[in-house]
C-alpha cells in the first residue's frame, strides 16, 4: 500500500474527520479506509460520465473520412488547413446520437 | 448571472458557435435556453437560430423526438458549440431542431457535463464544469 502525502482545504478535513469518526468512530485505519473508497468512488464516477479527450469528432465527405478530432475546434482547424469547404460535410461524434429521444415538456406541436 | 429562475423555470445564458463556417449566434451577447431534465439531447434550437449559424449547410443527421403527448417528430441536427462565458463553459454537441421549435432548450447530455445545483429555496442557481 502506498502512503501520500496530501493537504485538505480545513472546511474539507473538518468534513472528513466528521464522516470517520460517524462511520467508524476512532479506529485505527479508518480515514485511509474513508479515504480509499471516496477516491474510487470518484474515479469511478469520472470514467462512467467519459472524459471530454475521449470523443473524437469525425468529417466525412460522402463515405470518405476527410478529418478528426477532439473537438469542433480542432475539427475545423484542421479543414481550414487542409482546405477542404466544410459546406456539406457529415460530422460525426464517438458518441453516438440515439435515434429517437424525448423532447421534454417544452417541445410542442406547432 | 448566467443562470438563474425565471417565473420558477431554469434557464442559463448561452451563445451558439458553429466553428466549422465560422459562425456564432447571437453575434454579441448571448441568450436565453431553458434546462429541462426531461429532454435527452444536447441542444434543442428554433430554426431560424439553426440556419443563422449556417448549420443547415452541413450535412444533416436526423432522429426521432417523442413529443410530452406521446407524438413524435422528425428533428435535424449536428455538431455545434455551446458557451457560456460567465460559466466558463465551451461545450460540443449535437444541436437539433425541428418547425415547432421556439426557444432554446437545454437537456441531460448537456448536463452530463456539469454540476448542477437548483436552490428553489433561495432562488440560486449553480452551475460548473464536472471536474
Amino acid at each position: 500500500m502506498g502512503t501520500l502525502t496530501i493537504v485538505l482545504k480545513d472546511e474539507t478535513e473538518e468534513m472528513l474527520r466528521r464522516i470517520v469518526e460517524q462511520l467508524y468512530g476512532s479506529s485505527r485505519g479508518s480515514l485511509s479506509e474513508v479515504i480509499d473508497k471516496a477516491v474510487r468512488s470518484y474515479i469511478a464516477r469520472l470514467e462512467a460520465s467519459g472524459s471530454p479527450k475521449s470523443v473524437v469528432f469525425r468529417a466525412f465527405k460522402g463515405d470518405k473520412l476527410v478529418s478528426e478530432a477532439n473537438d469542433l475546434d480542432g475539427l475545423a482547424g484542421a479543414l481550414r488547413e487542409r482546405g477542404v469547404d466544410p459546406r456539406g460535410l457529415r460530422i460525426v461524434s464517438s458518441n453516438v446520437v440515439r435515434s429517437v429521444a424525448r423532447a421534454g415538456v417544452r417541445a410542442r406541436r406547432q | 448571472m448566467s443562470a438563474y429562475f425565471l417565473d420558477s423555470t431554469p434557464v442559463v445564458r448561452l451563445a451558439l458557435e458553429n466553428p466549422l463556417m465560422g459562425a456564432r449566434y447571437p453575434r454579441e451577447g448571448e441568450i436565453l435556453a431553458v434546462i429541462d431534465s426531461g429532454y435527452e439531447g444536447f441542444a434543442l434550437i428554433p430554426e431560424n437560430v439553426f440556419k443563422g449559424l449556417h448549420l443547415h449547410q452541413l450535412a444533416p443527421q436526423r432522429r426521432q423526438l417523442i413529443l410530452a403527448d406521446g407524438s413524435t417528430r422528425k428533428s435535424t441536427g449536428t455538431y455545434a458549440k455551446l458557451i457560456s462565458e460567465g460559466l466558463d463553459l465551451h461545450l460540443d454537441g449535437f444541436v437539433e431542431t425541428f418547425e415547432a421549435v421556439e426557444e432554446m432548450t437545454i437537456g441531460v447530455e448537456f448536463l452530463r457535463h456539469v454540476r448542477l445545483e437548483l436552490d428553489y429555496c433561495t432562488g440560486r442557481i449553480e452551475v460548473s464544469r464536472c471536474p
